[in-house]
């Protein structure tokens, strides 16, 4: 079996030299993205998913099996996590809600930098309570990976799996493949949008 | 290695700090237990609170797995990890040096910092741990090959993906033509978290304190490898990676959520 997406640990080696006219232009095109990418909010991620990215996170929920899935990014303070984009029956009641990241695992995420995935959240007396309260269901299982636009860490992505009550059955844990699948939507999802906005930059049609 | 425990080697732990009251560290070797904080544009490190303060939960996770497989290694706690600081890199490079000059053998980083602006900053300590005789051993996940992480991506640092594997004490061998070079256990671990609890965690994090452990037990029967030496005999020692699951996307049996 192999990914749809090809063998990462290869590419072609490039061979062209950048443009000369433009060599001189790099940095403040680098400024200009960067500008651009700040400009990227909770708010208003939406109006720069193209289909086809939205059609990425998708699958990329999906197939990580997940009941939802959420796109984080940080506020202006960078003391919150705001819900930018969100999947699944039950995740937009977090539309309204402001995840501090002084402590607690998103935190840990954005500090480590490194993804993270714990299952048996409902066995744990901590679990994830104030996610629990919010969504109105037990979040049983949760992968978070750091999110980055521009070079910049701007948020997380996350995927849950939940259950009703604390009767309901237990759904199945999060295997290393599906978390393999949310750092994958982090990088893909990231390097498009740097496109997009390299495109906005220098005034070319992306498509 | 099966004969060291760790006796006489000192681990750094740079994270969240630890919680040192958790009943799972109660046996531990404790070494300095210090908090990196910025006093009026200066850094400093002042001793944390009795007991211990992890911030996020991380650093007692890592401890634990670090006195699991080398019972008898000293951990010292340099809270380096902390988002209520503006300036995480700078502290990180802070507390590192602190932990080379007090003379800590093995430095463990369950982190990534991305940002290229930080490579320098980065490098300034992990060479002088290297010229110094200090191993560094870092997580990694990273399969995008043009997405660097430091520390982890430097020459002179064990870099250590997560693997699921039965084998605790087991380190494995990555495939030629990466940075990360080894592999350990890293998925579905229980670990101790902070408020006295335990969780089941998955993540490179929990991968790199094992290898840094299994080191230190090496350190303890041979303590003056240099880490190129070190580096070089944990690969003569690591196994194969075991067959592992590929990804295959997109696939039609998982649309778990509603489109």
């Amino acid at each position: 079996m192999s990914s749809a997406y090809g063998d990462f640990s290869t590419t072609t080696t490039m061979r062209w030299l950048p443009e000369p006219r433009v060599v001189p232009l790099v940095p403040a095109i680098e400024e200009r993205v960067t500008q651009f990418a700040g400009l990227i909010r909770a708010a208003n991620l939406q109006e720069f998913l193209d289909p086809l990215m939205t059609r990425l996170i998708h699958d990329c929920f999906s197939d990580a099996g997940a009941h939802e899935g959420v796109i984080w990014l940080m506020d202006t303070s960078g003391r919150n996590l705001l819900c930018a984009h969100q999947e699944g029956p039950v995740s937009s009641r977090l539309l309204s809600f402001r995840m501090p990241i002084d402590s607690g695992v998103a935190g840990m995420v954005l500090a480590t930098q490194q993804a993270f995935c714990e299952n048996n959240l409902s066995s744990n007396p901590s679990g994830a309570s104030k996610l629990d309260e919010v969504l109105g269901v037990i979040v049983c299982s949760r992968i978070l990976a750091p999110f980055f636009i521009s070079g910049q860490m701007r948020g997380l992505i996350a995927c849950y799996r939940t259950k009703a009550s604390p009767e309901a059955p237990e759904p199945p844990a999060f295997e290393p493949e599906a978390m393999e699948e949310v750092t994958l939507l982090t990088r893909l999802l990231g390097r498009l949008l740097d496109h997009k906005l390299l495109c906005a930059a220098i005034g070319v049609d992306e498509s | 290695m099966s004969r060291g425990r760790g006796h006489g080697i000192r681990i750094a732990v740079l994270d969240s700090g630890v919680e040192w009251s958790h009943p799972d560290l109660a046996n531990v070797r404790r070494a300095d237990d210090l908090v990196i904080v910025e006093e009026d544009g200066r850094l400093e490190a002042v001793p944390a609170s009795p007991g211990g303060e992890d911030v996020f939960g991380h650093g007692t996770a890592v401890a634990g797995i670090l006195h699991e497989i080398a019972p008898e290694a000293e951990i010292g706690s340099f809270r380096v990890l902390d988002l209520r600081n503006q300036s995480q890199s700078e502290m990180i490079c802070f507390g590192a040096q602190l932990a080379i000059e007090r003379g800590y053998h093995v430095l463990n980083c369950s982190f990534g910092a991305r940002l290229k602006a930080q490579v320098l900053m980065f490098k300034s300590w992990v060479d002088r741990a290297y010229l110094s005789g200090h191993h560094v051993v870092a997580a990694c996940n990273n399969e995008d090959f043009r997405r660097a992480e430091w520390p982890g991506d430097f020459t002179s640092v064990i870099t250590v993906n997560m693997l699921a594997t039965p084998e605790r004490e087991c380190l494995f061998r990555n495939q030629p033509g990466t940075l990360v070079e080894f592999a350990a256990l890293g998925v579905n671990v229980n670990v101790p978290w902070k408020g006295g609890i335990r969780r089941d965690a998955t993540g490179s994090s929990f991968a790199a304190p094992r290898a840094a452990a299994l080191l230190a037990r090496m350190l303890s029967i041979f303590p003056h490898l240099s880490p190129l030496q070190a580096k070089g005999l944990l690969h003569q020692i690591a196994s194969g990676l075991p067959p592992r699951k590929r990804l295959q996307l997109p696939t039609a049996l998982s649309q778990t959520i509603s489109g």
